[in-house]
């Protein structure tokens, strides 16, 4: 047993873990961090060692464990790896749910993924900074849908403060006037006189291609229009940190460091002196006392990473106790944690933990820009422009919302270039079906060129400096059915129950998929761009679907939400507005998991600005 | 022709070295000097001759190089593919030669990195006028801006330039 009294005991080093530790240690209090994952390593050489040799460039591919067998490793997490061997439990940490009959979407594998590292999943993150915007907030009061458990126990002004909190942590670069035409398009609302901390990041010529391309197209009666994306690079030094130097690798890694990461504000935290960080520390009970106050963590330390072997049980003990390890290990823990006293786990006497669990469902387009017009992509920050302008109006009782994230990645995430189309001109292959071009869902036939000499980096240069895609982020409906359990059958290295996911879209989201795909297409027929979205070639994989006989596939946006939702009424929720567990006087559950809906903007700056919100309660519990 | 500089055990393995890296500027129609700079501190040519022969296709790619020494005058895309000439060559020899090609442009073998600067190397980043991801030298804001022109990457961009 650890003898120190901590005012509070924070599980997980992550953004939300970091944030109040940081500001609970400049208010004097003492703080433990128990994280599962190795420390966070002195220079990033190590991590970029491991993406520069990964052929697979996954989020993941810089991070450890760098093995792909969840029953031996001391933290496994759902990876790429993993998800590509979705129905295999021994390479899949989450324990999946079988594919749905096609055209069916009610049962598909969640494909997100997440890091159990010192810092924790936002050393990959994108960096896009985006708020909430009023109606957000307000999904069944405003549109009629969900139910009442979604609107979000929290006013945006009140919000809107934390934001700016949130931007400063982050270093956010953006102009408000120039994110001034979302005003009227979907409400977005600034403090009059508010300033960004820094200036904007410049667009990319791919971002001035679709911006000037897509003048003029109208969706459901708004118009499309691009902003740049505020997003937590920098475009100035700060932090002590320097500036983008546009590697155009945000994800997995940024070389630099120009992007924030949570280890940013976990060194704010440790320079405190008030704060203690306890790695390779995996949580696998809260303990309670007589009154249903948290009363101990019980934690196991672990040697390596691979065939660990575990230390012997400790428990930590703190006046009041934080969990924050992301929203789908906050589920595994307040399950794992069940008592006599608790038999449905801690913090869930609304029988709501796990359940509500959404992702962005990503829809992916691509297109080639018209011959002689390239707009030299694989350059700049992988994304620093969007369209934001269709993320609210009427159409939000009938379909989902989303955002558009244009990628300046050409067609690395789409298929995975440049590897594919070099291949393809090296070996006469059409895996791209550039070589020769072939419209989408026509079949591929017979592969065109293989190269050599001037004439293979000719090919190659046309096809790569055209290349665009086009994400669109869905907003999914929140559905109980969609949850995190416990699967006792299958355990980890530590002999810990894994996650078992339910996993599916209703019918509200995939309208918002198929108009998504409307829009994209109509955008890159404004343009006079070729579009060569195919997923006809993924019929078989878990992720295909049908809408009205077309081919989908879709990407998880690596946004875990849901979970632990927030609200008002303690029978229907799990925690309050200041993610304060309604259960126990002393519990607070922080993360992406406490959003009762996504909305669309990516999560990580409303997760920092409720970080904010959290300590701040916290510092008065603590009076 | 520049000599590179390499540190190897034997002049005739230099020898090689050099022949190795001249044909693989014509097979990949990019200039010697990308290939093998003067001041070579990644020595990519070595590491992907040595890749290869570890592969075991040594005598395949000194076959290679023996047609490449035999066209001496012709340009680079002539050389290149006639060493890829599907209905001349024996089947090894166009095997051999596009896994050359794949460790310029993409520094795997077989879809395995060789090295990490191999991956940041790799001639595919230089053709898109970008480099790699993860590995950018160039300095805020370049984005905006059109990059350099190709030939500026190392290409040779005329069709019909001259070996050597």
């Amino acid at each position: 047993m650890d003898n120190g009294q901590f005012d509070v005991v924070v599980i997980g080093s992550g953004l939300s873990g970091s944030i109040v530790a940081a500001e609970l240690g400049s208010a004097g209090k003492k703080v433990l961090v128990i994280e599962a994952g190795p420390a966070v390593p002195d220079n990033r050489g190590e991590y970029m060692q491991n993406f520069y040799m990964n052929s697979l460039k996954a989020p993941e591919s810089a991070y450890p464990p760098l093995t792909l067998d969840p029953a031996n490793e001391a933290t496994p997490r759902a990876t790429i790896g993993g998800l590509i061997n979705s129905q295999n439990p021994a390479k899949s940490y989450l324990i999946q749910p079988p594919p749905s009959k096609i055209p069916n979407a009610s049962s598909l594998p969640f494909s997100s993924t997440y890091e159990r590292v010192g810092g924790g999943t936002m050393w990959h993150w994108l960096g896009t900074s985006l708020r909430l915007v009023p109606n957000d907030l307000q999904m069944y009061t405003k549109y009629g849908v969900f139910s009442s458990d979604a609107d979000w126990p929290i006013g945006y002004d009140t919000l809107s403060g934390l934001y700016e909190k949130a931007e400063s942590e982050i270093g956010v670069p953006a102009s408000v006037a120039e994110q001034a035409p979302l005003g009227p398009a979907i409400g977005l609302k600034y403090r009059p006189g508010y300033q960004y901390p820094m200036n904007p990041i410049p667009m990319t010529l791919v971002d001035e291609a679709v911006s000037k391309g897509s003048e003029g197209v109208v969706v459901d009666s708004k118009p499309v229009f691009v902003t740049p994306t505020p997003a937590g690079r920098n475009s100035q030094p700060y932090q002590s940190r320097r500036v983008c130097a546009g590697n155009t690798n945000c994800i997995p890694i940024c070389p630099i460091q120009a992007k924030y990461d949570p280890t940013v504000t976990l060194a704010r935290a440790l320079n405190t002196g008030n704060v203690t960080v306890s790695w390779q520390s995996v949580a696998t009970k809260l303990l309670t006392d007589a009154s249903g106050k948290i009363s101990g963590v019980q934690y196991v330390t672990w040697d390596k990473e691979l065939n660990p072997t575990k230390g012997a049980a400790k428990i930590a003990q703190g006046a009041m106790y934080v969990l924050a390890a992301h929203a789908i290990e906050n589920s595994k823990l307040l399950l794992l944690s069940k008592s006599p006293q608790f038999p449905n786990g801690v913090a869930n006497f609304s029988d709501q933990v796990g359940r509500n669990l959404m992702d962005h469902v990503l829809y992916l387009s691509w297109a080639l820009t018209p011959e002689g017009q390239p707009v030299y992509p694989y350059r700049g920050p992988l994304a620093t422009a969007g369209i934001e302008s269709l993320r609210d109006g009427a159409f939000r009782s009938q379909r989902a919302a989303y955002r558009i994230e244009i990628g300046n990645e050409g067609w690395n995430f789409a298929i995975g270039d440049p590897n594919t189309t070099v291949l393809d001109f090296i070996y006469g292959k059409n895996e791209s079906r550039t070589n020769p071009p072939v419209a989408p869902g026509q079949p591929a036939g017979k592969p065109g060129l293989a190269l050599g000499g001037p004439a293979l980096a000719m090919a190659i240069n046309d096809r790569l400096t055209r290349q665009f895609r086009l994400g669109c982020l869905i907003e999914q409906a929140p559905q109980a059915s969609n949850c995190v359990t416990l699967d006792e059958k299958y355990t980890d290295g530590l002999g810990l129950p894994r996650p078992k996911i339910n996993y599916g879209f209703d019918a509200y989201t995939l309208a918002g998929f198929k108009s998504a795909r409307q829009t994209c297409s109509a955008v890159y027929k404004a343009m006079g761009a070729t579009e060569f979205t195919d997923y006809s070639g993924r019929k078989g994989s878990p992720s295909y679907f049908e809408i009205d006989g077309e081919a989908y596939a879709f990407f998880g946006a690596g946004h875990i939400i849901g979970t632990h939702r927030m609200g008002n009424n303690k029978k229907h929720s799990v925690v309050d507005a200041n993610q304060k567990s309604h259960d126990h006087a002393n519990l607070w559950i922080m993360g992406s998991g406490s959003f009762p809906t996504e909305a669309t903007p990516n999560p990580s700056l409303t997760i920092a600005a409720l970080a904010f919100a959290t300590a701040a309660d916290l510092k008065s519990a603590l009076k | 022709m520049n000599s590179p500089v390499v540190q190897l055990a034997t002049p005739a393995s230099a020898t090689r070295v050099t022949n190795f890296a001249a044909m693989s500027a014509a097979l990949t129609g990019f200039s010697l000097e990308t290939i093998s700079p003067d001041l070579d501190v990644t020595d990519l040519k070595s590491a992907y001759l040595q890749t290869a022969d570890q592969n075991g296709e040594s005598q395949e790619v000194d076959r290679l190089i023996a047609q490449f020494l035999s066209m001496k005058g012709k340009t680079s895309q002539e050389i290149a593919d006639a060493l890829l000439d599907t209905g001349k060559q024996p089947a090894d020899l166009i095997a051999a030669a596009r896994h050359i090609l794949e460790m310029w442009y993409l520094g795997t073998w077989n879809g395995a990195v060789v090295s990490s600067n191999a991956y940041i190397g790799g001639l595919a980043w230089q053709a898109a006028q970008a480099h790699a991801m993860g590995y950018s030298e160039w300095e805020f804001g370049y984005w905006a801006q059109d990059p350099p022109p190709l030939a500026d990457f190392g290409v040779q961009v005329s069709n019909g330039a001259k070996r050597g």
